[in-house]
């Protein structure tokens, strides 16, 4: 078992916040600067996240699931080609479950603990 | 005969079993009714076979007494021939007789003999057809005088027929009949037409007695003299002393014996009336039995047959209705399908059982889609529950940790934490009420305005009842409330005599609404906190935009998104 990399090893990475939830989405993005991260978005669809993808050249993502008329396994299936790290924050434990590629990412459960999550980002991203 | 009625019909048989029963049931009232008639008619078989025998005695005693008293009127004209009585021509006497003998011959053609005898005490032959004319006579005394015939003719002067006699000179068992022959007022002489016995037994013979039987003659002595069957093995014999005090006591009767072989019989009798013999007439009493026991032992085998034959087809039929029944039974554990797959029953009862079952299975299916579709709404209900919810803590998360960020002091918190903590409750309660379904704007409005005015703050809203979609009036509830706490802390709300203008409007798929302020000095325009959120819901819930448009009068908003014209379903209350 690897050491878990501290969380300084996040400042400075480029991170997609795709979330469809705008309280949500700030509070993330505002735990993200505090721990010297670049927030990409936050985008609260498909669309959005995938053209952000293109343009901005995220290191990770966190990626909520629900995005009210959608999910964000478009999103997931084009960062899993680029091999980049993704992490599912969502409320949604069983419509995941339809997708194989979701169901078998990385995932927290909302509400997570912000020490939990960057912790869970930690050791997935770094 | 109830209780086992009862019984039966509590015990829990097979249909198979309740068939068999019902054939016996049937068939055995039926063949005691048969019983009932074979045995009636076994006894009037019996009667007429009785009735026959008596006739049978009866007719061949008459035919007995029509052949004596032929023979006695054969005799009575030759006692009287003017041959024998006047003339003394006893050679032509002799002719005469030898003619009137051929006449009574027996059946082997042997011709009767006519014996004259004169009286006692030696009772010399005169006449003796059975020799040549011209033979020396032999004297014919061999009887005792009281029983015999020839001195009972001469002393009483009347005819005598006798009983069966062995004749001196060798040959057969004989009979006679014995008249006087008068001579001026005198019996000189008697006259005897003798025939042998076996003239008796053809006679018998002549009659048939049905069913097996035969008939007999008895002389005065009931010896047998003659019979229709066994020749002559038993001529002479006589009869059981039981059937012999019988026939003396009547002179017809029947009686139930053993006959001298040994054979049971049955025997009626007739007594003669022109001499003391007795006609009897008897019948195997096996013959008679079996006239009643044939037929009881036919219906015995048919009713055994149709017993055989009832079982066998209530077996048949039990089958034949058991068959789809047990189909059926079998069919109805196994589900719809197979219910639908079994033929259509050649019985009615049968086949209205396998529509109704078909039919409650199928309602039983139709129920259980029902409970499953019952079942997955339930479940999809309570994930998008635990979605919400869990979304909605998140959301709560993300507020306390957004105004703790910018509060500068925990009663700071406190207030600002609440209040958009009752906005966002106040959204959700409206749409709870709405049941997620679209709301219309003026009521997210008032609702959200209605608690600025209990602190009797001057805000004036107008516009047309748009329906917004769940999540749009959340964001535009929360915006409101943002609006409202800026205004109440900065703006006009915070200076007497300041109010607010809320108006909204759709034109061209968008809405716009306009927030302005009267009466309050601008701020310093600098973006705070809730700046940052009306922009960040506007665009991302609403798909929108929010703009502030400070002016010297006061803060302003105009907040622009995408909108179908459609009006809310349910109007405010």
């Amino acid at each position: 078992m690897s050491a878990v990399p501290p969380e300084s090893c996040l400042a400075g990475m480029r991170i997609l916040v795709v979330e469809d939830e705008p309280l949500v989405a700030m509070a993330l993005e505002d735990m993200l600067l505090a721990r010297g991260c670049q927030v990409v978005g936050p985008v609260p669809s498909v669309a959005e996240a995938l053209s952000l993808i293109l343009l901005e050249a995220p290191a990770a993502a966190l990626l909520d699931v629900n995005l009210g008329v959608e999910t964000s396994a478009p999103v997931a299936a084009r960062l899993a080609g680029l091999g980049l790290p993704y992490l599912l924050v969502t409320g949604y434990e069983e419509l995941a479950e339809n997708d194989p590629l979701l169901s078998a990412a990385p995932r927290l459960v909302k509400p997570a603990a912000p020490e939990l999550l960057l912790a869970t980002m930690a050791r997935l991203f770094c | 005969m109830r209780s086992l009625l009862q019984g039966w019909a509590a015990a829990n048989r097979g249909l198979r079993a309740h068939l068999l029963g019902l054939v016996v049931l049937a068939v055995l009232p039926a063949l005691a009714i048969g019983a009932l008639a074979v045995r009636h008619l076994a006894l009037a078989y019996h009667e007429a076979s009785e009735e026959r025998l008596r006739a049978t005695a009866r007719g061949l005693a008459l035919a007995l007494d029509a052949d004596i008293a032929t023979r006695l009127a054969v005799a009575q004209v030759l006692a009287a021939a003017p041959s024998l009585v006047l003339d003394g021509d006893l050679q032509a006497f002799d002719r005469l007789a030898r003619t009137a003998g051929q006449d009574l011959a027996g059946p082997d053609g042997t011709p009767a003999r006519i014996v004259v005898s004169l009286p006692g005490p030696d009772y010399r032959r005169l006449i003796n057809t059975a020799l040549p004319w011209g033979a020396p006579l032999p004297s014919g005394l061999v009887q005792t005088p009281d029983r015999a015939p020839f001195p009972r003719v001469f002393a009483t002067g009347r005819p005598v027929v006798s009983d069966m006699e062995v004749p001196l000179v060798q040959g057969p068992p004989v009979t006679a009949v014995f008249v006087p022959v008068w001579q001026e007022g005198r019996v000189v002489a008697a006259l005897a037409v003798v025939v042998d016995s076996a003239r008796i037994a053809a006679l018998l013979a002549s009659v048939e007695v049905a069913g097996g039987g035969f008939a007999g003659v008895l002389d005065g002595q009931r010896r047998i003299m003659a019979r229709s069957a066994a020749g002559t093995a038993l001529v002479g014999e006589r009869p059981a002393p039981a059937q012999l005090a019988a026939i003396e006591r009547d002179a017809a009767g029947l009686l139930a014996g053993v006959a001298l072989d040994g054979t049971p019989i049955v025997l009626a009798w007739q007594r003669l009336a022109r001499a003391d013999w007795v006609v009897a007439v008897a019948l195997p009493a096996a013959a008679l039995e079996a006239a009643w026991q044939g037929p009881f032992a036919l219906l015995l085998l048919g009713g055994l047959l149709l017993l055989a034959l009832g079982l066998g087809l209530a077996a048949l039929v039990g089958r034949r209705l058991l068959r789809p029944v047990l189909a059926l039974a079998r069919a109805a554990e196994q589900g719809r399908a197979a219910l639908a797959a079994i033929p259509p029953a050649p019985v009615r009862e049968v086949e209205a059982l396998r529509h109704a079952m078909l039919r409650g299975a199928e309602a039983m299916d139709e129920r259980a889609a029902s409970e499953r579709r019952a079942a997955e709404r339930q479940r999809l209900l309570a994930a998008e529950l635990s979605h919400r919810v869990k979304n909605a803590l998140a959301v709560v998360q993300a507020i306390a940790h957004l105004t703790l960020a910018r509060s500068t002091t925990l009663e700071e918190f406190r207030i600002a934490f609440e209040g958009r903590l009752q906005a966002l409750a106040r959204a959700h309660g409206l749409l709870l009420r709405r049941r997620w379904e679209p709301v219309g704007i003026d009521e997210v409005v008032e609702q959200e305005l209605a608690a600025w005015r209990r602190d009797r703050l001057e805000i004036a809203a107008s516009g047309p009842p748009l329906a917004l979609a769940p999540p749009q009036g959340i964001a535009l509830g929360m915006i409101l409330h943002e609006f409202a706490t800026n205004a109440a802390k900065h703006g006009a709300l915070a200076t007497p005599g300041g109010r607010v203008e809320l108006r909204w409007a759709l034109a061209g798929g968008e809405l716009v609404m306009r927030w302005e302020e009267r009466g309050a000095v601008p701020g310093d325009g600098k973006p705070g906190f809730g700046t940052r959120l009306i922009r960040q819901l506007a665009q991302m819930e609403l798909g929108g935009s929010a703009e502030a448009e400070p002016r010297a009068t006061g803060m302003a908003w105009r907040i622009a998104f995408p909108l179908e014209a459609r009006e809310a379903a349910v109007a405010a209350a």
